[in-house]
């Protein structure tokens, strides 16, 4: 061999090891991608040499990391929920993953459905806490039938009026106030929904094709805040079987995360199985969902942080309940916040929300907090990855605007769910309609194939984004090398992995002289609009330890004819082609795919950071825009009937 | 005969009819619940069982045995469960109601479905479900191919004889990296099943591949994101699947068949035995009355 082989091969030995472990890239304290002395080596030549321009006799040569994202629902409930049940939910696991899979069912109000095409994922996550309550309420379990509450549910449903009885087992559940003979863990009737949750899970798993993972969510729910989340099992059925889910009502359970944790590793312990757990859109939790000074009467402490950034490595950001990226109070620089807002109350309506509430459930201003915790603690406990998921109650993962299947029983499509109120709550005057439901969202996982084990661990090292809806592909690197010849790059992937680190990622200790500059890369949903513009959201704690954020325009479509105010710096709008009467839109505007090479221009290597990416889609009809149409109902006035859909990435950080 | 005995219907209608048997279930029509069988008992017996039961389970949940005051507390609640379970019964809660009724039901479905999973179906069986079903057991055909993109946001209203002219110029034998833009998915795209193709890059193209010209650069063929030229590779075409490729999913639908089939087999059975007098609803006449013997479950 000669020396340059040599070179070459060795080269060619450290690139792969470090593309095949990108969660070590991301972790490794020691450094990181370009920044291994190692890799330092690397020059463009060997680069090329590594990823030659011509494509090698073997496709499958040289993919050491993920070529595409699978697209996915961590958290879809089906008739097994209690409060789906009551709602009028009839669908089951089994129905939610053949849906799922791509294959055509019959809804719970007896419409034929079917995706645009399938999803490569699913977690059926039914609440634990009364799993299988609802076939035992519907079956006239006598404990239950004898306590007021019962009776009064099962007259309602027998009625006709099961949202009704939907809205106060949800509130009952809230306040603490559930009858006698709620299925516990333990029970008959609970141990057998609880594996026939797992049987379902089984019998669709089908590797390389389509994941089904087992999951559970804990819904606590106390005082009607929002702490849901939800688990996953990373392996199958005979290991996940050997717990119950945990649940939230005492004795046997808990309403609090913490005890959660201590649930997931001890279940970890005993079943063999990692899990992992996300958090539910913060949005309705009236600010308990990430807090900074105490939890549950205890002191945001080192151990906290810990044990909630082990657990909790992802968060949804996105789902049918609202979106809680960022919020105008917080971010009022930041003219796409005000995006599908949910900020009237906690999850009940029973209290309506304070200003003051906002900074401790929105995702930004988690990652800001974050990084004042993580230098106080030593240790982030925000630092999570970002998933989009629907929430759905009706065993239907459909969340594309003109094939919105709702979140609830009665809210599949019929000309009703345009002008009816959801829930109301008249001691607190909250009230949401319908028409506030988003049709959103899903979760987008780089894995290397479509198993349970790629995808989970992929999870696990936050290589994953948001989406409302539409499946986008977006890349996002950061790293110290990137220059703008990276975007022009036949391999765009290749260029990212090797000389950075993908979305949620670490970066540590600048070079000398140095700024991260970030490979950011979209291509629209090959069915879908196309995109408006990708930005960069900073955030950071500046030298008075002060949080701030800036969002940036990095590249964006039509860029040929728009260019930013010469003035203010600000990008003009990408326009709108949709006609609301007849809930259409053209791809005449924004590009198909946008890639760039952007570096910090405000820079300062001592103060700690994160960068994450956001994609806008040109706008489009909203879900409500295409009832309006096929139902010929007139919208309430205030009805929101365009949107621009959009991804968010999971953040890279920066750590001096 | 052999043959008859190795019909799936005749199968569950025997084992039905081994089930009403268990149950009771005797010639005649059952005649409503009996009720109360004699006075509650004053006596009430907290085995060892199930308290063994009780505390597995509670460990089980909370990864630790519970403490004495806990154990005390899920005996006590044992009693309880006991003592109201018989008072209810001794005032008749049992009788008369709907959502008892329900449960039993519920019961008999249950039991009907378990005992259908007891019978494993054979290869023969599989086969045969497959045959009456090939649409849903089809084998996607294959396609590898290589593609140039053409940007037409980028390129506007010269995509089109841009994409002409790069498509002369790789029949010439120009390298495929150095024509066309970049485009951010796989431009080699290995032996995969028509699915897979469509998941990326719509169903329209991906349906195209199917009759484009092996072996040669074509096109332009357009796609959500523009416009692309193509070689395809190499073509697999659909089929029929093997059992032994979907061995699993067809048992899983002939399950479900089946379970179906047993239920409504053992309900049409029963059903045959009673005569069955529905009311007219608000008719004038209050004799009229419509009597349905032996009817087929709807």
């Amino acid at each position: 061999m000669t020396r340059n082989a040599w070179r070459s091969a060795s080269v060619l030995v450290l690139v792969v090891l470090a593309l095949g472990l990108p969660a070590f890239a991301a972790e490794n304290q020691h450094g990181e991608g370009v920044n291994d002395p190692c890799l330092g080596t690397a020059d463009k030549a060997d680069l090329e040499k590594v990823h030659p321009t011509k494509p090698p006799y073997s496709p499958y040569a040289g993919r050491n990391f993920p070529t595409r994202p699978f697209f996915g629902d961590t958290h879809l409930h089906t008739g097994f929920s209690m409060d789906a049940g009551a709602f009028g939910a009839r669908l089951t696991p089994r129905d939610a993953y053949k849906f799922a899979r791509g294959e055509e069912i019959t809804s719970n109000t007896n419409q034929p459905v079917k995706l645009s095409r399938p999803l490569d994922f699913l977690v059926v996550a039914d609440h634990s806490d009364g799993m299988g309550f609802f076939p035992l309420l519907m079956s006239g379990d006598p404990t239950l039938l004898a306590t007021p509450q019962g009776r009064k549910w099962y007259d309602l449903i027998k009625g006709g009026k099961g949202a009704e009885a939907a809205i106060d087992i949800i509130v009952s559940f809230g306040q603490g106030k559930l009858p006698n003979g709620f299925p516990l863990p333990g029970t008959r009737a609970y141990r057998s929904a609880w594996q026939e949750t797992i049987k379902a899970a089984e019998a669709y798993n089908d590797p390389g094709r389509f994941t089904a993972f087992i999951g559970f969510e804990w819904t606590s729910n106390t005082g009607g805040n929002n702490l849901h989340r939800n688990v996953i099992f990373r392996e199958d059925g005979t290991k996940a079987g050997r717990v119950e889910p945990f649940t939230t009502l005492k004795p046997l359970g808990s309403d609090n995360p913490e005890d959660l944790w201590k649930w997931m590793a001890a279940a970890e312990e005993k079943t063999g199985s990692e899990v992992l757990a996300t958090a539910h859109n913060g949005n309705l939790s009236n600010g308990l969902m990430f807090p900074t000074i105490e939890a549950f009467g205890k002191k945001v402490d080192r151990n906290y942080a810990v044990t909630r950034a082990k657990w909790e490595r992802l968060y949804e950001v996105t789902q049918t309940k609202g979106t809680g990226e960022a919020h105008p109070y917080l971010s009022p620089n930041d003219e796409f916040a005000n995006f599908e807002l949910w900020d009237k109350s906690n999850l009940d309506g029973s209290v309506a929300k304070k200003k003051e509430m906002l900074e401790f459930e929105y995702a930004r201003s988690a990652f800001k907090n974050g990084l004042v915790l993580e230098a106080k603690l030593g240790i982030n406990p925000y630092k999570f990855g970002l998933i989009g998921s629907s929430d759905a109650h009706t065993g239907l993962s459909a969340m594309e605007e003109e094939n919105f299947f709702g979140k609830t029983a009665p809210q599949e499509p019929s000309p009703e769910r345009m002008t009816k109120a959801f829930f109301h709550n008249p001691k607190t005057g909250v009230t949401i309609m319908d028409w506030e439901v988003s049709a959103s969202g899903y979760a987008a996982v780089w894995a290397m194939e479509n198993t349970r084990e790629a995808i989970f661990d992929a999870m696990q090292r936050r290589e994953t984004y948001a989406t409302t809806g539409p499946r986008m592909f977006v890349r996002f690197f950061g790293g110290w090398d990137f220059e703008p010849a990276d975007a022009h790059n036949r391999l765009p992937a290749a260029i990212g992995y090797g000389k950075g680190v993908p979305m949620g990622g670490d970066l540590q200790k600048a070079p000398a002289g140095k700024a991260p500059s970030f490979l950011v890369a979209a291509l629209k949903d090959p069915i879908g609009a196309n995109l408006d513009r990708i930005q960069i959201i900073k955030g950071w704690v500046d030298a008075k330890g002060e949080v701030q954020e800036k969002v940036y325009d990095v590249v964006w479509g039509d860029a040929g004819k728009r260019k930013p105010d010469a003035k203010t710096g600000k990008l003009p709008p990408v326009g709108s082609t949709v006609d609301v009467t007849d809930a259409t839109w053209t791809n005449t505007i924004g590009d198909p795919e946008l890639i760039t090479v952007w570096k910090d221009p405000e820079f300062d290597p001592k103060q700690r950071a994160f960068y994450y990416a956001r994609v806008l889609e040109i706008p489009t009809p909203r879900w409500t825009a295409y009832d309006a149409k096929r139902f010929g109902v007139k919208p309430l006035p205030g009805t929101t009937m365009t949107l621009q859909e959009r991804a968010y990435t999971s953040p890279i950080w920066y750590t001096p | 005969m052999g043959r008859f005995f190795r019909e799936p219907l005749v199968h569950f209608l025997l084992i039905g009819a081994g089930l009403f048997l268990l149950f009771g279930w005797r010639s005649g029509p059952a005649s409503l619940p009996a009720g109360q069988t004699g006075p509650p008992s004053a006596k009430i017996v907290v085995t060892r069982d199930d308290i063994d039961q009780t505390i597995t389970t509670f460990t089980k949940t909370w990864q630790r045995p519970p403490t004495e005051e806990e154990a005390k507390g899920l005996v006590e609640d044992l009693v309880r469960n006991e003592i109201y379970y018989r008072e209810a019964l001794a005032i008749g809660l049992d009788r008369d109601d709907g959502v008892i009724r329900r449960r039993m039901r519920q019961k008999m479905e249950f039991i009907l479905e378990d005992i259908t999973a007891q019978v494993e179906p054979t290869d023969e069986d599989l086969r045969a479900f497959m045959k009456k079903h090939p649409d849903s057991y089809l084998v996607d055909p294959e396609i590898a191919f290589r593609h140039v993109y053409v940007n037409t946001a980028k390129r506007g209203k010269y995509a089109g004889t841009d994409a002409l002219g790069i498509l002369a110029q790789l029949r010439a034998g120009a390298d495929p990296d150095a024509v066309g833009d970049p485009f951010l998915l796989a431009s080699e795209v290995p032996l995969s099943p028509l699915w897979d193709v469509s998941k990326q890059f719509g169903e329209p193209f991906s349906r195209k591949l199917l009759e484009l010209k092996l072996n040669s650069w074509t096109g332009p063929v357009p796609s959500g994101f523009g416009l692309h030229l193509v070689f395809v590779r190499k073509r697999v075409g659909g089929r029929i699947a093997e059992l032994k490729e979907v061995r699993e999913t067809v048992k899983r639908d002939l399950m479900a068949q089946r379970q179906k089939e047993l239920k409504d087999a053992a309900y049409a059975k029963l059903r045959e035995r009673y005569v069955v007098i529905i009311e007219k609803a608000k008719a004038d006449d209050k004799s009229a009355s419509a009597v349905i013997r032996g009817g087929a479950p709807r």
